[in-house]
């Protein structure tokens, strides 16, 4: 029913989809984004112009899993991996408890018709919250605040130089700490330096907020907080041996672990425990997972996350950041300002115009690329979309082919067929209706297509609508696989 | 609690220009002659950036026009002073703004208070008639205070900065080339790639030693070959590369840097990505970038920095110590940046390499330093006075330092003689074969010929219904004689433009509002926080054909 979308859009998602739906519906689309002082426009018209989709920026890099994890070379990386431990320490953990505390016989029976290694995982972090390291006091969460600083900056670490000493060489005899990879230093505590005590402070005050905990008033100075935590007793570090760390740059994430028979009687272990100390937690008890929000500067969420990525960008010397660029990264912050945001809306709206008397032609149309801080300014008119050719057959992404009558899936191969096309796959939403690949699919062969929409696909076709649309894949006369429009079957 | 909220408001502009250039624009006060649709565009971007103040100069009333195109007045406005409802509704977009209007004609204000201007920042002139502009950057280069001029007629649009002088030191170009000192390393650096022995080391260490060590010993063997020298077998610190290379020279840097590489067990050479790296670089030695850019050259020689007085800006002040340091202890180049870049090496050697640098470019602060407190000292001013931070600023930057300046107004319109810059710029634009300078330069003769049909009949060609036409043959003339002022008789401007200004009947439209505010805010932003380099003439855009370009007239 619409005339033409207009695009403000923050994300390429967004964009795809909108773009796939004007495709879709052969609606004209105006496009614009603006990245700091650039602005681009781009107008995408029906049967004129390639759409959205067509032409795309490459992904955002994203560094790999053990990067990350073990060998951090640039504050990004810290970053990343600060934020990561926020919401599984602060977020997922607490969730996972409060499942447990709702419904804890629902919760256990699903943990046994299912013991692997990830649900004795999260059984651990519940055992964890609940049980073995329950705080009850603030200086509890101080506590935990300084044993976590240990673990995070000085154990791993030295565990991790252990395990690969600085003259440790890989398989092919190459000294495997070299570039990129840093060798990282251990950190002491130190309750006079003001990003340890800064970091305890937030660790502290939001692990007591997770527990309910009321905030003392010494809370305030993270001076305080910083001496406080400098009394706890911390074990010295003893290094195993046999540890598994990651170093395979392509492994992405953490490969689901099989089950063992370990696995098992360690959560029967686990849930002992659980039942054993269930009558020492207040009735309704209940933790309060910490929901990361970057903006609000009272809530210490930017400070324990620029605290954990500046101890870890110490320990692998990586300069560290002030808590605004933090913010930016961590948060994914694109730069914006009002001036780009008007030119591409000024842009746009000219091109509105054209669009809306109608009868233009694509060297009448401009996408634009502006950067107002050179300041450069480029018009081009926009791209024809591709021409699809085979045989006597020609289409763009805006075709769409038309069969008229209520076909059974041979005769929509057969239509295929005759022109010089093979067929092999019909789908429709999100349900394959047709594939040659699988023999019982044959039965269907003989079915009207309608009618697998409805039994298949479980779509009704409103009464006033004459055709449903099916996605069909082809190859031709060479096994080539070819792009063909969507297909339109006029059914009644 | 004032200043976390604003950090938090201004958060994503704030990465463009930090919170230095946010600090600038939030003590800028900012006067605004028109509020009609482009002068409502341009202060909404200002004011949505954060700007101390702005005052609005305008004697209109909201008519039928008004509600048309800006998006800062309502229906119920109509009648009541213009400059009193944008002011109150750009005050909604920000509260930390302070907004004031002068319901005054602004030419009647330059005559009777011209001092009022003295109160701004910046002013800014919109919708206004190319005499009226004129006076105003005369009065407004009295006080030594920049202006603005933006114009939206139709499709096509008009932008000029008008300053005497304007200073970039961080003008933060797209692209920059690391500064590693590769053709010319200085000694410590030198030092440190002779301590490595590479015949003698294993073959652990020599995979991993950073490619500046690599390409700078390669290039003292290049050097050699090259210019058949057999003496010293350190290169002088002093030698520097003539900039001109034969394809044949760089080949055999490249064949001595391979040379360089070890052998697998197999006989092959070894592919090491430090290697790589020395070889991706090698254009820092065979064809190094100019040791000081042209702008920076000019900048060094203006007589604003060998005559120094006691009234000299800082900038000056620094720009002469730093020309005295380069005759000196910087040997002909610029203060080091201090930066490098990431590279294939053994973390310690990385972080050593690092410090030699950060220690260089420290020292080069230093001695700059030292020059500028004697000068301040033999200009009786306290040696004291600039901070080393400024000086670690400018010679951080020293490599991109940026200086426009901006003619007058007067010198841009007067054309009185062909041998004014303005005039051959447009005839070279007239007389050219490309299409869209011509177009541009087009639209730029036939807004000043709407004008002097202004001053002419007191009203713009074609602003009442059937008389387009009638007005085509007036404009045509005016046209004419303003190409013959700027000496490119001869040439012409196409009667479709001219019938296409008549046609536009000095309309504003809002999208070319938009467009040319959001431009002229960015323009504004530029001076005040002294980042980016400003549109270094005057920038027209045609709307028709979508074309923008910059005349330096």
């Amino acid at each position: 029913k619409l005339d033409v979308v207009i695009n403000a859009l923050d994300n390429v998602n967004a964009r795809l989809y909108v773009d796939s739906r004007c495709v879709y519906f052969g609606k004209p689309l105006l496009e614009s984004g603006t990245l700091g002082p650039k602005c681009n426009t781009q107008m995408v018209i029906p049967n004129m112009t390639e759409n959205y989709g067509a032409s795309r920026d490459p992904p955002e890099k994203q560094a790999p899993m053990c990067t990350v994890h073990s060998f951090p070379h640039n504050i990004d990386h810290c970053l990343t991996w600060a934020r990561s431990e926020f919401e599984g320490l602060l977020e997922k953990a607490p969730s996972e408890a409060n499942t447990y505390l709702a419904d804890p016989v629902k919760y256990l029976a699903a943990i046994r018709q299912n013991p692997d290694a990830a649900a004795r995982e999260q059984l651990e972090k519940v055992v964890d919250l609940l049980v073995t390291n329950r705080v009850k006091s603030f200086e509890d969460c101080v506590a935990w605040a300084r044993l976590h600083f240990q673990e995070y900056f000085h154990n791993r670490v030295a565990q991790l130089t252990f395990t690969f000493p600085e003259d440790a060489t890989t398989s092919t005899g190459t000294p495997f700490w070299s570039a990129p990879k840093r060798f990282p230093k251990a950190l002491n505590y130190d309750p006079k330096d003001e990003s340890h005590a800064s970091f305890m402070q937030a660790a502290a005050i939001l692990k007591a907020e997770i527990h309910g905990i009321p905030r003392p008033a010494f809370a305030e100075s993270a001076a305080k907080v910083a001496e406080q935590a400098a009394k706890v007793h911390v074990d010295p570090f003893v290094p195993r041996k046999g540890v598994h760390i990651e170093t395979d740059p392509k492994a992405e994430k953490k490969a689901s672990l099989p089950v063992s028979a370990d696995d098992e009687s360690i959560i029967e272990g686990l849930i002992s425990k659980l039942e054993s100390t269930k009558a020492a937690l207040p009735a309704g008890y209940k933790l309060n997972p910490v929901q990361f929000e970057k903006d609000d500067d009272t809530n210490f969420h930017m400070d324990f996350i620029s605290g954990l990525a500046n101890m870890r960008a110490r320990n692998y010397s990586v300069p560290e950041v002030d808590k605004l660029k933090a913010k930016l990264i961590a948060g994914r912050i694109i730069p914006a300002i009002a001036t780009a945001t008007a030119v591409a809306t000024g842009m746009v709206c000219l091109e509105l115009y054209k669009v809306v008397a109608g009868d233009k032609k694509i060297e009448d149309y401009r996408n634009t690329f502006a950067n107002l801080a050179l300041p450069l300014f480029a018009m081009a008119e926009p791209i024809a979309p591709k021409q699809m050719r085979y045989k006597e057959l020609n289409w763009t992404l805006w075709d769409r082919w038309t069969l008229e009558g209520d076909l059974t899936v041979q005769e929509v191969l057969d239509w295929f067929e005759a022109k010089g096309l093979t067929a092999y796959s019909i789908s429709c939403g999100q349900s394959l209706l047709y594939n040659n690949i699988f023999p019982k699919h044959k039965e269907r062969l003989g079915k009207k297509m309608s009618e697998l929409v409805g039994s298949v696909a479980k779509i009704e076709i409103p009464s006033w609508r004459a055709h449903f649309d099916v996605v069909v894949a082809c190859e031709d006369e060479e096994g080539e696989d070819l792009d063909v429009p969507l297909i339109s079957i006029k059914f009644r | 609690m004032e200043v976390v909220d604003k950090s938090r408001r201004y958060d994503r502009q704030i990465r463009i220009w930090g919170s230095h250039g946010q600090r600038n624009l939030e003590n800028s006060k900012v006067a605004l002659i028109n509020c009609s649709a482009t002068g409502s565009e341009v202060l909404k971007n200002l004011v949505l950036g954060g700007i101390a103040s702005f005052c609005i100069v305008d004697n209109a009333k909201v008519t039928r026009r008004d509600l048309g195109n800006n998006f800062l007045v309502e229906h119920s406005h109509l009648g009541e002073s213009r400059a009193k409802v944008v002011t109150a509704l750009l005050q909604e977009l920000n509260e930390s703004v302070a907004g004031s209007y002068v319901e005054e004609d602004p030419s009647t204000l330059m005559s009777s208070n011209p001092a009022f201007f003295s109160n701004f920042t910046l002013v800014i002139a919109t919708q206004v008639h190319e005499l009226e502009t004129v006076r105003l950057d005369e009065l407004c280069r009295q006080m030594k205070i920049p202006l603005l001029v933006a114009r939206s007629y139709g499709l096509v649009g008009y932008l000029r900065v008008s300053v005497p002088e304007h200073l970039v030191i961080e003008s933060k170009p797209d692209n920059s080339v690391d500064d590693l000192r590769l053709h010319s390393p200085f000694p410590e650096l030198l030092e440190f790639v002779n301590s490595f022995d590479l015949i003698n080391m294993d073959d652990l260490m020599h995979q991993h030693i950073p490619f500046v060590v690599l390409l700078l010993k390669a290039a003292e063997k290049w050097r050699k070959l090259r210019d058949g020298v057999h003496s010293s077998a350190v290169p002088s610190a002093e030698a520097t590369i003539s900039p001109v290379c034969a394809s044949k020279d760089r080949a055999m840097l490249k064949d001595i840097i391979n040379g360089m590489r070890r052998q697998s067990p197999e006989g092959l050479p070894t592919d090491h990505a430090n290697f790589d790296e020395a070889l991706k670089a090698a254009f820092h030695v065979h064809s190094p970038p100019v040791a000081i850019p042209s702008e920076v050259q000019s900048i060094l020689d203006d007589s604003c920095a060998t005559q120094l007085t006691a009234e000299s800006d800082d900038f000056w002040i620094i720009v002469s110590a730093l020309k005295s340091f380069m005759d000196n202890e910087g040997n002909g180049q610029l203060p080091l940046q201090g930066s490098i870049p990431d590279m294939h090496a053994l973390t310690d050697l990385y972080l050593s390499l690092q410090h030699l640098y950060r220690d260089k470019a420290e020292a080069d602060v230093s001695h700059v330093e030292a020059r500028v407190q004697a000068l301040l000292k033999k200009l009786g001013r306290d040696s004291n006075s600039i901070s080393r931070e400024t000086v670690r600023l400018i010679c951080r930057n020293a490599r991109n330092l940026r200086l426009v300046r901006y003619r007058t107004l007067m010198e841009e319109f007067g054309g009185e003689s062909s041998s004014n810059r303005g005039c051959s710029v447009l005839q070279i634009a007239l007389h050219g074969e490309q299409s869209s300078l011509h177009e541009a330069a087009s639209v730029y003769v036939l807004l000043r010929a709407a004008d002097k049909f202004f001053a002419a009949y007191g009203r713009y060609p074609g602003c009442y219904d059937g008389q387009i036409e009638a007005d085509v043959p007036a404009l045509k003339s005016l046209t004419t004689q303003i190409l013959n002022e700027v000496g490119a008789t001869g040439s012409s401007v196409s009667d479709d433009c001219v019938v296409e200004m008549c046609r536009f009947g000095a309309a504003e439209l809002h999208v070319i509002a938009a467009v040319m505010g959001g431009m002229a805010a960015q323009e504004v932003i530029k001076v005040i926080t002294k980042q980016f380099t400003p549109a270094p003439g005057t920038l027209i855009y045609n709307g028709i054909h979508a074309t923008m370009n910059i005349f330096y007239l």
